[in-house]
């Protein structure tokens, strides 16, 4: 199999109430889904009708229209916080590459079921090395006062229309992966999730 | 599983007939790939980055070899991928187009994330330039590789074909072979070209005189 130009690992740290390692999980990711392939030809086909599927700051799933070419870009920090960048979800289904969206996303807060999604670190890329990387990575909190089941993890940019009546923005799904097992998040523990990009040469 | 890019290529003599066809796994991206990447997922610019400005002259062609330069960005600069159809000036102008283009070479690399140029570019002159002295190719479909839609069904979004054409009197041979994408960067405005992808072609690729090499993008999932 030829290696591809762009691909991508996972790694995933559950820790309990107390800091303590409970389980550690590395391995490629599996699945680019199409709104990747989207997103790279929208960037190169601009046509101001063209759409593409993200979540929106609630957790919706929303569809944006995008515009001009200086109207529009992907960002992981802003806008979109806190779905933009790492996504988690309680989903145990195989990804399908035509899916835009994790099978269920965890909302962020403090309800039951849900885990405070932190902040996103993005790594500037490490050349050094073949394949070159980058990583990022984001940590999400259990306050919810019971345990939470996170089944499937994503990294998902935010793309939107910044610029054009009316403005709309949400994080768009690019790489979905199903932990299996699905990892057990206790009551005030922290699962934290690194996507490590690589771009190989 | 990831992104791939590969490269249709024919070949065809001057009585227009196939004479050679390959698909070509394009496996080496450079270091602009990666910046580029950072850049689209945090919209931050490194102010260290360095990027290889070509001159632009024409449609999309490029009429001198291309010598890397620094490029240093100012707060708050954005970069683009451009969508091939826009139109941003280039070189302070209005009147020329930046198009991703496809750059082809007759050397051999030696492969690197920090190769910001091919490393024997072969000199490729617009359809409509007349001013060349001596071109060795000529591009046939101006003014570059447009994307057509994403197939669902095969994953897969391709650029329509653009074609070079062999006007010297004597063989060119291509061993090389790069994707040129074209940014936008807005602080300061600049737009530029830049070498995104690097493969050596082997066996080497020739075209006999009045020939054409026909080159296809596609962009694959897997």
């Amino acid at each position: 199999m030829p290696k591809p130009l762009l691909s991508a690992r996972y790694r995933v740290v559950v820790r309990d109430a107390q800091g303590r390692i409970k389980r550690i999980e590395e391995a490629p990711s599996k699945s680019f889904i199409l709104n990747f392939l989207y997103a790279w030809w929208l960037f190169l086909n601009l046509i101001g009708t063209d759409s593409i599927s993200v979540v929106n700051s609630s957790g919706q799933q929303i569809t944006v229209t995008l515009g001009q070419p200086d109207g529009w870009d992907y960002t992981v920090n802003v806008r979109v916080s806190p779905y933009a960048g790492i996504q988690v979800g309680s989903g145990t289904s195989s990804p399908s590459a035509s899916s835009p969206y994790l099978e269920s996303l965890i909302l962020s807060g403090t309800g039951s079921g849900q885990l405070v999604y932190g902040t996103n670190i993005m790594t500037s890329p490490l050349i050094s090395t073949n394949p070159g990387t980058m990583q990022i990575t984001n940590t999400f909190t259990n306050n919810s006062g019971g345990s939470v089941t996170v089944g499937e993890i994503g990294f998902a940019p935010s793309l939107g229309n910044w610029q054009i009546s009316p403005i709309t923005y949400g994080a768009c799904l690019f790489i979905h992966d199903v932990l299996s097992p699905a990892a057990s998040v206790p009551n005030g523990g922290t699962i934290t999730v690194t996507y490590t990009l690589q771009v190989n040469t | 599983m990831g992104i791939h890019l590969s490269a249709l290529v024919l070949v065809r003599n001057k009585n227009g007939k196939v004479v050679k066809r390959r698909k070509l796994r394009l496996h080496s991206a450079t270091y602009q790939f990666a910046q580029f990447m950072y850049e689209m997922f945090t919209a931050q610019v490194s102010p260290s980055i360095q990027y290889s400005p070509i001159t632009i002259q024409g449609m999309a062609v490029y009429s001198q070899a291309p010598s890397a330069q620094a490029l240093t960005p100012s707060a708050g600069g954005v970069l683009y991928l451009v969508p091939v159809s826009s139109s941003f000036g280039a070189n302070g102008t209005t009147s020329q187009v930046v198009n991703p283009i496809i750059g082809l070479g007759n050397g051999t690399l030696t492969f690197s994330p920090s190769i910001a140029q091919l490393a024997g570019p072969i000199l490729i002159y617009s359809a409509y330039s007349s001013s060349e002295a001596t071109p060795n190719l000529t591009e046939a479909s101006p003014p570059g590789a447009y994307p057509n839609n994403p197939s669902i069904s095969y994953a897969s979004f391709y650029f329509s074909p653009a074609i070079f054409q062999n006007n010297t009197s004597s063989t060119v041979t291509v061993s090389e072979l790069g994707w040129y994408a074209a940014l936008y960067l807005t602080n300061p405005v600049t737009s530029f070209n830049t070498l995104m992808t690097h493969d050596n072609i082997s066996p080497s690729i020739s075209i006999a005189a009045g020939g054409t090499l026909t080159v296809t993008f596609t962009v694959e999932l897997e």
